[in-house]
């Protein structure tokens, strides 16, 4: 027998289909015969209509958009000033198909300014005369090269300077 | 598992490997309830607005480790509670709609003023409550969770929502009183 103590305690749950089998049961045999309980149980069921006449404006139509605009914000932020990246960022495929491009253009970088750079000064660090025939041909042109870092001295500024100057009297 | 429950579960997965995309789809479908629940919960549109910006970028800032142990909404109704209530504690007067300001195509006057009341005394006796037990109010009546669910968003046990629902109807009866009492007829 439940005594009405115990049944307004879980009126609610009985409510709100919260209770287990047993439970319910107890409760069903009891109202029957409580008219107090009963009047609690309707007044408990009298809030659900009441509740459902708070207003709720729709969505402001901006916010979206709104959202959207500070999500993208903070995704530019993250990749322009990011130096550091977590473990899980470097662990994802895209992450590294994107530094291996990367790191491939700047070796073919390299390579080719190392070959122009050889090309061009060869072994004797001083630049080999340029001209518009072929690079390894002989020139009738005199060049003066401004080898800074030989002792030689028709290599060295100097006499590059004078034989110009001579060169324009 | 419902298809839209498995899609937002992909979704998040996506949007945890970078898919922008992917997490914008996201806000497009729960936006919506979400901003619903925020604004029962604090009565006001901007706090609301602030609430679900919130919410959903704290989403994105979990993505990368969301795991789909349980679904989606589950997952995001945590969230959304806990701001929510954080929110509450902060600020001690919340209720500032005091109308809403929103048209309504009823003709009649007379039941419009009624109504209009009505929805002002259901506002001021939620903002009464207590943030917990306005929150169990809100997931209980308006999103229809079971007591499972709610303990779930508000992080404690069926037994103790039971009581959270309990203490709150009570408190709703008294402020609204005979209302409660003609509601029904």
């Amino acid at each position: 027998m439940l005594s009405c103590i115990r049944c307004r305690k879980r009126l609610g749950a009985y409510l709100d289909g919260e209770l287990s089998e047993r439970q319910q049961t107890l409760l069903d045999r009891h109202l029957p015969g409580c008219g107090s309980c009963r009047a609690a149980l309707n007044a408990m069921r009298g809030l659900e209509p009441l509740l459902g006449k708070l207003d709720v404006p729709p969505a402001p139509t901006t916010l979206t958009s709104r959202i959207l605009t500070e999500v993208y914000a903070r995704q530019g932020s993250q990749v322009a000033g990011s130096r550091f990246l977590s473990w899980r960022q470097v662990l994802t495929p895209h992450f590294w198909v994107v530094r291996r491009a990367t790191a491939a253009a700047l070796i073919a970088g390299l390579t080719i300014g190392a070959y122009m750079g050889w090309a061009r000064y060869g072994d004797s660090g001083s630049a080999r005369p340029a001209a518009t025939a072929a690079w390894n041909e002989p020139v009738d042109e005199t060049l003066y090269a401004f080898d800074v870092l030989s002792a030689a001295p028709q290599g060295s500024i100097e006499a590059a300077t004078l034989a110009l100057l001579e060169d324009g009297r | 598992m419902p298809d839209s429950l498995a899609n937002d579960e992909l979704l998040m997965l996506a949007a945890g490997n970078g898919d922008l995309e992917a997490f914008a789809e996201i806000i497009r479908r729960h936006q919506a309830w979400a901003w619903k629940i925020a604004y029962r919960f604090l009565g006001h549109r901007e706090e609301a607005e602030d609430v679900v910006q919130d919410a959903f970028l704290r989403l994105l800032d979990a993505s990368g480790r969301y795991r789909p142990t349980a679904s989606f909404k589950t997952y995001f109704y945590q969230i959304i509670t806990r701001l929510c209530l954080d929110r509450a504690k902060k600020k001690q007067a919340l209720y500032v709609d005091t109308i809403a300001d929103f048209p309504d195509p009823r003709p009649d006057v007379a039941e419009e003023m009624l109504r209009r009341e009505t929805a002002v005394a259901v506002r001021a006796a939620l903002d009464a409550l207590s943030p917990n037990q306005r929150m169990a109010i809100v997931l209980r009546y308006y999103e229809g969770l079971n007591y499972e669910g709610i303990a779930s968003a508000l992080q404690t046990t069926p037994k103790a929502v039971e009581r959270l629902l309990a203490r709150a109807r009570e408190r709703l009866r008294a402020i609204l009183g005979a209302r409660a009492d003609t509601s029904r007829l």
